[in-house]
């Protein structure tokens, strides 16, 4: 009896370990051959590279094992999906005469208030197309008229005179006037958002007049401020007491669209605003790509979890994921198991991943150039990029994005820390260097990747590394402390202009100072040579961008590059300048027809 | 009866009070700083000293400590949100309803399930049903849930399209999150079941009432299962209150605003009422839970009544 209740437990344990490995290996998953292609059926990346020329800057990806021929970057007028508008059935997607399409969304913003931060992930997915500032910036980082028509800067060029268009109200028809714009500016600041610490004063002449006194003359100041202080109704704001922007009847703004629910934690509905102030191809032609209305209504579902983003596809839950990874963007690619009917298109992130060596006076890195160049060049940046994307990314050549403005494309064919583990290990020999570097990071799976294959270059050079990777909130307050790391593995996003970004992560004058502590008096001269209106230009821009890489402080990494992928009534994907997909600035087979 | 009762709500007190006062320290002490976190990099010195000011981050413990006590324990204000300036006490009010639903029709499923499995596996002991009974409980425990919940949503939302993927806007979208998480429940609930069910059956009494000639049924149901439900209802009530706080991933999965998720995300965000809040709301709710399984076992457990009826007349 015992035998016999011994063995058909042991039987029943393998039949269950072999049922559990099946399944896992079920859920791993193969593309399966493809389906029938029709001239409608999803493409791969490849079939766009005929179309390049009008989607702004494109740059091959370095790959691994898959081809994506052409990768985009968030161009003036969005990046085509080659889709035949005329044999796409939309009835799913138009009801009732009303078109809809259903995004994803990685996050509640939990507030629309301008004043207050939110969750930044969710208000750059879904905030665009409702709220507006004086100006915005196109994707070439130009100003563009948003409530503001023009502006004129005195010879201080710290004062600004902004005028702004006559008949600007919100979508409850409560007028904005110059008295509105000095009210939000002034609530942020007390407030303490983000670019506040620029400006001292904002006042109304009149009605349409508002002058606006800067305290800092680096070039990118003006249109930074401008576009990130949204403008609201102060008399509406007065109206809502502390639920203003918590709900979809108190979160009332400009934009083209307005909210009509909102679910919290769950999905965010915007329907086009009948009531908008301007005409929209007037808009349009001022250059005001985010003032488009090719959808009445929108739904952003907040979808945490990736693979749901994958199912909701699928099931037709969703028609846009703006971001996936290759490996569940892969799928919907031609020659995909769920390729039929979708679109997929790669586009380069605008947030760069950066590396910062600690240049305090403590540091080892602060008086050993020997040791700088040693970690400099021990890294094979495309093998970096194979680790850890999956051979999604593209090498940065500079310390910023190459698709943002300043850049400039002669660092293309310059060598930017060129790959040499001989030349490496023989700098960290001469340094004389025999400790163990910190390298410092947040926790997510990327930058814990990046920093094991940094750790295994250091060791090809014979320098010996510890990592440290923290929660996010304890990085951003650790990455400003200079005794906690050697090597910082960080990102920048790349919203406005490269020096602007520079002056961001490197000028003395910043509250926490330079991010990584250097000292160097000609770096600093150099940096505020390029930040000043009055002595900007490409010569000083290069003269910067040279002497960073040339004393090996900090170095750019890569971009990655991230999938979006559509559902074929999208013809056109437009990102926001923010690196995010701006949904109702796409087009769709409605708009063709 | 009442005494017991009223010895048992008195107990919430200290308990609460103390949860409160350990939670506040714990996040006192956490390294970050509030200010910069929510003003960022570009925020001057003066401009933090402000923001740490108007939070009352610059003052002494005690004074913060007794504050906050003060504003929750009078006020039920548990304070507003460092990251999107919301009142937490509105917020937690929409978020745990959402939790309350999935937790309580999750334990209620598995205790449907769970119980009835445990007894079949008891009454049928070493046989096949106690066999099945057993690896059905064990496949239970061993699977990871937010696994169950991604095959449920490939099954039943992807190949069958029966139900949502996401969202519980409706009452379908509860079905999947609730069955994942009743399923672990069931296991466990399962094995409790059977093995108090065992020891139940093999007591004098038991003996007593077959050889009395009392049916089967009423052998299991009236007299072995009241005794043997009292662990089981230690653990369903644990397993509700840890649901409260446990159930993010089967919150991220599915989408569901719940409580978890907005805890998950407050530590991400060193939002430290959030935290406070929610830490402190759950310590309630996990108190009040053990406040009524002690009362069940009272109810279940005679020697309990009649310990507090017998010291009143004596």
């Amino acid at each position: 009896m015992f035998r016999r209740i011994n063995g058909f437990s042991k039987v029943t344990a393998i039949a269950l370990a072999a049922a559990l490995s099946v399944s896992l290996l079920a859920g791993c998953g193969s593309s399966s051959s493809s389906t029938a292609a029709s001239a409608a059926a999803s493409t791969a990346a490849s079939t766009a590279a005929s179309t390049a020329a009008s989607t702004g800057t494109s740059t091959a990806a370095s790959t691994s094992t898959e081809s994506v021929a052409t990768v985009y970057t968030s161009g003036v007028n969005g990046i085509p999906t080659n889709v035949d508008a005329s044999k796409v059935d939309d009835s799913a997607n138009v009801v009732d005469g009303k078109s809809t399409i259903n995004v994803s969304c990685d996050m509640d913003p939990g507030t629309y208030d301008p004043a207050l931060f939110g969750s930044v992930l969710g208000l750059e997915e879904t905030g665009y197309c409702l709220r507006e500032g004086l100006f915005e910036r196109n994707a070439k980082g130009e100003l563009v008229p948003e409530i503001a028509k023009s502006y004129s800067v005195d010879s201080d060029n710290l004062t600004y005179h902004i005028e702004l268009y006559p008949n600007v109200h919100d979508s409850a028809g409560n007028a904005i006037t110059a008295s509105d714009v000095v009210f939000c500016y002034n609530r942020a600041k007390e407030k303490g958002f983000n670019s506040t610490g620029y400006y001292d004063s904002i006042t109304a002449d009149d009605d349409t007049h508002v002058t606006l006194k800067l305290n800092n003359t680096s070039d990118g100041i003006f249109p930074q401020v401008a576009q990130v202080i949204l403008i609201y109704s102060q008399k509406f704001f007065e109206s809502c007491g502390d639920s203003f922007g918590t709900t979809a009847a108190t979160s009332v703004f400009t934009g083209p669209y307005k909210m009509t629910e909102w679910v919290s934690g769950t999905s965010i509905t915007f329907e086009k605003n009948e009531n908008y102030w301007q005409d929209i191809d007037t808009a349009i032609a001022n250059g005001d790509v985010y003032a488009q209305q090719n959808v009445d209504k929108i739904t952003f579902h907040i979808v945490g979890e990736s693979t749901q983003l994958s199912i909701g596809l699928q099931t037709g839950t969703l028609d846009i994921v703006g971001n996936m990874s290759y490996n569940d963007a892969k799928q919907f690619m031609a020659g995909g198991e769920s390729a039929d009917g979708f679109t997929v298109t790669p586009w380069e992130d605008s947030l760069s991943q950066v590396l910062y060596l600690n240049m305090d006076k403590s540091s080892p890195f602060y008086d050993n150039e020997n040791l700088r160049k040693a970690v400099m060049n021990c890294i094979d940046i495309d093998d970096m990029i194979a680790g850890c994307l999956d051979g999604y990314g593209v090498a940065c050549k500079t310390f910023g994005n190459s698709t943002i403005p300043d850049y400039q494309t002669k660092w293309d064919s310059e060598d930017y820390y060129k790959y040499d583990a001989d030349a490496a290990a023989k700098y960290a020999s001469d340094s004389g260097y025999t400790g163990t570097l910190r390298i410092m990071c947040n926790n997510s799976s990327l930058h814990e990747n990046m920093a094991q294959v940094l750790q295994g270059y250091l060791a090809a050079v014979g320098i010996n590394s510890e990592i440290l990777d923290y929660d996010g909130s304890l990085f951003q307050t650790y990455k400003y402390d200079p005794t906690q790391y050697d090597i910082c593995l960080d990102q920048c996003a790349w919203s406005g202009d490269t020096v602007t970004k520079w002056r961001d992560q490197f000028d003395d004058a910043n509250a926490q100072g330079c991010q990584n502590s250097i000292t160097d008096e000609k770096f600093f001269d150099l940096l505020h040579a390029a930040m000043d209106v009055t002595t900007y230009s490409p010569d000083t821009v290069d003269a910067f961008h040279q002497y960073l890489r040339d004393q090996c402080y900090a170095r750019g990494l890569f971009n990655a590059v991230n999938f979006c992928v559509t559902k074929n009534v999208v013809t056109n994907v437009l990102m926001h300048r923010s690196g995010n997909l701006f949904p109702t600035g796409c087009k769709f087979v409605w708009n063709e027809t | 009866m009442l005494k017991y009762v009223i010895k048992r709500l008195l107990w919430l007190i200290p308990v609460i009070l103390g949860v409160c006062i350990f939670i506040f320290a714990i996040m006192y002490f956490v390294p970050g700083d509030p200010a910069s976190i929510i003003l960022g990099p570009s925020a001057t010195a003066s401009e933090l000293a402000a923001k740490r000011t108007e939070l009352g981050l610059d003052q002494p413990f005690i004074i913060r400590l007794l504050t906050y006590m003060k504003n929750v324990f009078l006020h039920f204000d548990f304070g507003n949100s460092y990251t999107t300036g919301n009142a937490i006490t509105s917020e937690l009010l929409v978020r745990m309803p959402k939790t309350l639903i999935l937790g309580s029709v999750s334990i209620v499923l598995a205790l449907v399930m769970g119980v009835p499995l445990g007894i079949t596996a008891a009454v049928h002991q070493n046989g096949l049903a106690d066999r099945i009974c057993m690896i059905i409980a064990m496949i239970g425990i061993s699977l990871p849930d937010f696994w169950l919940a991604l095959m449920m949503v490939l099954l039943f939302a992807l190949k069958l399209g029966w139900l949502p993927p996401t969202g519980v806007t409706s009452w379908t979208g509860y079905i999947m999150p609730c069955l994942a998480l009743a399923f672990a429940g069931m296991a466990g609930l399962a094995r409790q079941a059977r093995s108090s069910m065992l020891e139940v059956i093999r007591s004098d009494y038991i003996t007593t009432a077959r050889a009395k000639g009392v049916s089967k049924h009423d052998v299991i149901y009236k007299h072995a299962l009241p005794n043997a439900l009292i662990p089981i209802v230690a653990i369903a009530g644990s397993r509700l209150a840890g649901i409260f706080g446990g159930s993010v991933v089967i919150e991220t999965v599915f989408s569901i605003p719940g409580l978890g998720s907005y805890m998950v995300n407050a530590i991400t965000n060193r939002d430290y009422p959030v935290i406070e809040g929610s830490v402190l709301l759950i310590a309630i709710v996990f108190s009040v839970v053990m406040v009524l399984v002690d009362l069940v076992y009272a109810y279940l457990d005679p020697r309990i009544k009649a310990q507090y009826e017998g010291s009143k007349t004596t």
